[in-house]
């Protein structure tokens, strides 16, 4: 385990009674990074997030966070970690500003300037009561409380889910402005592929419980292609089990490959079948996310 | 210490309608208790009650100390204090837990064992000050309306009475910790206070009957608080609590 690692997950294993929600997690979140969790729902992000809380307890594996065993130091990292919710829920019945009090006072460090700028430029009413606020108001109340403690790192656990797509933008946009600056780590869990591909820029795939896929956006772009081919009959059984193919559709006479890594190898074999044509195709990370949650094939 | 502030801050205001509420209908059982005396004595004079009644009528209507006694910490008080406390403590933990409050606290820097501890602290001070605030109203309605000066020797059963109202209110928070509905806590320590009164029926078992406890004998006939009830209290209420907590710290969310 290495300083620069803000979060590191080795083989974390957790089940509900029957369900295995993690079955072997393992993915590392550098310090400075804006890591996106993705995945499918089901596919064990919240669950994975939790247990960097110590909200629940993994069954075994080992999970750091900020270099601190989670079950060990659960309180030093929670004094280092700002969290938003997915469920954001406060005492319904206190106003913005007895909700900011109560933080206030539980959390250690607190920067009341910072909270007091936060609160203006949201525009958030301090006397309304929380049953009273809007989703987005309530998302932009959560994050005023994760930030204004200044943690080294800030989880969001779906943060823009329920906002129409300019409050998401806004929403987004002031989480970036917070953290740009400063060096914090950013953890994002979204559904919202647009917004991870705008804001982060390290990706970790979960699915069925394990990462999938992690790497910096970058890369993963680089690496993650669509070929689509257009053979003489079928598509060839070296073709179509070549390590690098995550998924085949096929579209008529023609078949589309989703494909990662080296994909030289590949492209040498399809055309040794003399195919009537080939075409190599970025990926947004929307079709990554789809080809790797449906195909789940390394 | 900033922490506890805070935290009990969050409890009292949440639970100001309800201590509130809780004040106004032991206010009114204790302003109707010595008012309804004459008329509630005349009532049970007059009735042709069965020969192994007519003895009891006599003696608990024939004296007003054992009226008031009898009628507060043997059934009135008793009995309403029990009810709020089960309801005090039912959703201690469940209903933080349903509406997500509970982890989202939890995601700060708080220890479970202080969140309980002040949660319960709330609470238990709650109930207590609202059995003792209800009785004080019992003692001056019962001064003012019968002028025959205030009849301290009430307040000797309160310290046991508060301590087995602490004791169910430490009970239904173990529920309210180990089941994940406030409801069913509720029904499970209301359940478990009525097998406990139950068996208190029983001769050699009626030391464990809350209400029994909370009517103090002892106190009553010898002026002097019966320590050996206490002591036992308190080890209830610990285990009960400590329980709890150990059941929280468990908990996943």
């Amino acid at each position: 385990m290495t300083d620069r690692a803000a979060i590191e997950a080795v083989d974390v294993h957790k089940s509900f009674g029957e369900v295995k929600a993690l079955s072997g997690l393992t993915f590392r979140v550098e310090r400075g990074s804006i890591t996106a969790l993705l995945g499918p729902n089901g596919a064990g992000k919240t669950t994975a997030i939790r247990l960097m809380l110590n909200l629940a307890a993994q069954d075994r594996g080992s999970l750091s966070v900020l270099g601190m065993d989670t079950r060990q130091h659960s309180l030093l990292i929670r004094r280092r970690v700002g969290y938003v919710p997915e469920n954001r829920a406060f005492t319904p019945g206190f106003t913005v500003k007895r909700v900011l009090e109560l933080f206030q006072g539980i959390s250690e460090t607190w920067d009341k300037e910072l909270q007091n700028r936060l609160l203006s430029d949201f525009n958030l009413p301090p006397t309304r009561k929380v049953r009273e606020l809007s989703r987005g108001m309530t998302g932009q109340l959560a994050l005023i409380l994760a930030l204004s403690p200044r943690p080294d790192l800030l989880i969001l656990d779906e943060p823009v889910s329920g906002l129409d797509p300019v409050m998401r933008r806004e929403f987004m946009r002031n989480i970036l402005a917070e953290v740009a600056d400063r060096g914090q780590t950013v953890l994002l869990s979204s559904h919202n592929l647009s917004e991870v591909e705008r804001t982060a820029d390290t990706v970790v795939l979960m699915n069925h419980g394990k990462a999938i896929l992690t790497g910096s956006m970058e890369h993963i772009k680089n690496t993650e292609k669509k070929v689509r081919v257009a053979p003489q009959g079928g598509l060839p059984p070296e073709v179509e089990n070549h390590p690098a193919v995550i998924s085949v559709r096929s579209e008529g006479r023609a078949f589309l490959l989703t494909v990662s890594g080296d994909t030289e190898d590949l492209l040498a074999q399809i055309h040794r079948h003399n195919p009537f044509a080939v075409e190599v195709l970025d990926l947004s990370l929307e079709d990554i996310f789809l080809a790797r949650s449906e195909g789940d094939k390394q | 210490m900033k922490q506890i502030k805070a935290l009990a801050r969050k409890e009292f205001l949440e639970s100001r309608v309800k201590l509130l509420v809780s004040l106004g209908v032991m206010a009114a059982i204790a302003v109707s208790l010595p008012l309804l005396f004459d008329w509630v004595r005349d009532v049970f004079m007059e009735m042709d009650a069965p020969e192994r009644w007519a003895e009891t009528i006599t003696t608990q209507m024939g004296d007003y100390r054992i009226y008031l006694w009898g009628n507060w910490w043997g059934k009135n008080h008793s009995q309403t204090m029990l009810v709020l406390a089960m309801i005090w403590g039912m959703g201690i933990i469940a209903r933080e837990r349903e509406n997500g409050v509970l982890a989202c606290l939890l995601s700060r820097p708080v220890t479970r064992g202080k969140l309980l501890a002040v949660k319960f602290a709330a609470g238990a001070i709650s109930l207590s000050l609202t059995s003792l605030a209800s009785t004080m109203i019992l003692l001056a309605t019962s001064w003012l309306s019968r002028g025959d000066g205030i009849p301290w020797f009430i307040l000797r059963a309160w310290p046991q009475a508060a301590l087995v109202i602490v004791a169910v209110f430490a009970l239904t928070t173990l529920f309210s910790t180990l089941l994940r509905d406030r409801v069913m806590a509720l029904l499970a320590s209301l359940g478990t206070t009525v097998v406990v009164t139950a068996l208190g029926f029983i001769a050699p078992l009626r030391h464990i009957s809350p209400l029994y406890l909370m009517s103090a004998p002892r106190a009553l006939m010898t002026g002097r608080q019966d320590l050996a009830a206490l002591a036992g209290l308190v080890v209830v209420t610990a285990a009960l609590y400590s329980t709890a907590n150990h059941a929280l710290k468990r908990m996943e969310l």
